[in-house]
């Protein structure tokens, strides 16, 4: 190829050289070669140079033990400042407006009384005193017979759909259509439609936010939590031949708060590979990943994670597979146990192993 | 430490000063192609290899060369050295280009200065897969010895090809 260097003649040169190099005469005397031992058994007086070679790795290490100690401050920090309850999920905090009780922001199930019930009552009559007996006497005959025999209860509570409520139980559906769809048949979801629409009886249920509610749960459990994140990261800290790999990405996690939804958040993540298990970027790598939501409720998308990994590499691309078994704890939630494969791109932030591009894609156990 | 003992000892560093003085060129050879930089660490390198050496003198039982097991330990020293120490990839300015092509011009072949130079440019990876490449490995071997496959090794060394010949062109 043109834009190779041929390196056929260097070979030779250096064939050459080295059989020149091994009849030379020696560059150092017997002296100097048992000098260097002599320090080197003496390790206080021997080898400065080592000395200064600590010193230039002093600010690296400086560094990794900074980063180290402010993740431990941000966990603990975490930890300390982590809220009491869930924020009630969007879908819900919809029928807000339109309860008749004084919730707090923090009420996981709030009681909420439609303001259907308030219609329900009968229409407003005028003052008693406002009109006299007469009146009423005459406005009594005026009526055929019959008005007044008693007429049958009635358990329908309906009431108009319009307004308010309407857009109540328009949202709500709305929400939950794609995902009943996904997760049961066509008829499921016509069948939830009659059940709280189609059948005026039932007009009220719809409103009732718990069964709502239960309805999103059900859903939210039935798919799978996945997790995908782009991660793109330098080496930051080369310490003892422990790579350190920070970066920032964005996370996409399926399930948030109960109901199902896509949502992005920042992430800062740590990879620290151990090159020396093999040989260079090629290697068998030891992870720690810390992970860090950005998004409205932080608190809950803390992840820390413990990643194993090996990185393979194919043809000219410089794609590399990692395997990973991840095991981390979310705060507030529950323990999280996650594989995740990631495919490491050296090639395409630059041309050192190091330097890399992750994506990952991690299924989490709930 | 009996006298006898001291004896011995005294005897065993001698004999190991005296074969590694027969090297001592040879072990240069390695500090220029897999070690050493620009700068003066040349002699760092190798005291680090001399005291290596004699660390696993134990180890070699004399049923290959001396030179041979030397290259052998000198190298993966030398390779060590530069990874711990030279991590990062130098930024190539143009006018250290021209100064350093001229100073490594010190040997008797100029294609071997020029050698020396071009692997001056090179990450520790880089420069131990080209070294190996240089002393005439082929493609198999080097996968074995760096634990890599095939596919790898041509990979790595059809880029590092292309680096060379870019610093190359950038010199003329």
């Amino acid at each position: 190829m043109t834009d190779e260097l041929n390196l056929e003649p260097y070979r030779k040169a250096w064939k050459a050289e080295k059989k020149r190099l091994e009849t030379a005469p020696p560059l150092h005397t017997e002296q100097d070669i048992l000098s260097m031992l002599s320090q080197y058994s003496q390790p206080n007086e021997a080898a400065p140079q080592r000395h200064q070679y600590h010193r230039r790795t002093l600010p690296l290490w400086l560094g990794s033990v900074a980063a180290s100690i402010a993740i431990l401050i941000g966990v603990v920090w975490m930890l300390w400042f982590r809220p009491t309850a869930p924020t009630v999920p969007p879908a819900i905090a919809e029928l807000r407006p339109h309860t008749t009780t004084a919730m707090t922001q923090n009420t996981q199930v709030p009681t909420l009384i439609p303001e259907t019930s308030i219609s329900l009552t009968t229409p407003p009559l005028p003052h008693p005193q406002a009109r006299s007996r007469q009146d009423i006497q005459e406005t009594t005959r005026s009526l055929p017979a019959g008005a007044f025999d008693p007429q049958p209860l009635s358990n329908d509570y309906s009431i108009p759909m319009e307004g308010n409520s309407t857009k109540v139980i328009s949202s709500c559906l709305a929400d939950a259509k794609p995902q009943v769809q996904k997760s049961s048949s066509q008829s499921q979801w016509q069948s939830f439609q009659e059940s709280y629409i189609a059948d005026g009886t039932n007009k009220q249920k719809a409103l009732k936010e718990p069964l709502v509610r239960t309805w999103y749960d059900n859903m939210s459990f039935q798919f799978p939590r996945t997790q995908v994140a782009l991660l793109l990261g330098a080496n930051i800290s080369p310490v003892l031949g422990t790579q350190a790999l920070g970066g920032v990405g964005i996370t996409l996690d399926s399930k948030k708060d109960g109901v199902v939804c896509a949502n992005n958040q920042g992430a800062l993540h740590l990879l620290f590979d151990i090159p020396s298990l093999t040989s260079g970027s090629d290697s068998l790598s030891i992870g720690l990943q810390y992970g860090y939501g950005l998004s409205y409720r932080p608190i809950d998308n803390l992840a820390i994670r413990l990643n194993l990994g090996a990185y393979l590499l194919f043809g000219n691309f410089d794609l590399g597979l990692r395997l990973n078994a991840e095991a981390g704890y979310r705060l507030n939630e529950y323990l999280i146990l996650a594989a995740a494969y990631q495919y490491y791109m050296p090639g395409i932030v630059s041309g050192e192993g190091r330097h890399s591009a992750i994506i990952s894609i991690g299924y989490i156990i709930d | 430490m009996d006298k006898k003992t001291l004896v011995e000892e005294q005897r065993r560093q001698k004999q190991f000063v005296a074969q590694v003085q027969q090297c001592d060129a040879l072990i240069y050879s390695v500090c220029r192609l897999y070690g050493c930089r620009r700068d003066n660490s040349t002699e760092d390198l190798y005291q680090e290899i001399v005291c290596a050496l004699w660390e696993s003198y134990d180890t070699y039982n004399g049923k290959s060369k001396f030179s041979s097991w030397l290259y052998s330990v000198a190298r993966n020293t030398a390779v060590a050295y530069y990874r711990r120490h030279h991590l990062r990839q130098p930024e190539i300015n143009l006018i250290d280009v021209e100064r350093d092509f001229e100073a490594w011009h010190d040997t008797p072949d100029p294609l071997v200065g020029e050698l020396y130079y071009l692997i001056d440019q090179l990450n520790a990876d880089d420069r131990n897969l080209m070294g190996l490449y240089i002393e005439g490995y082929d493609y198999k071997e080097i996968a074995q010895m760096m634990n890599l496959s095939q596919q790898a090794v041509r990979t790595r060394m059809s880029r590092i090809k292309v680096r060379l010949k870019e610093i190359k062109d950038r010199q003329k």
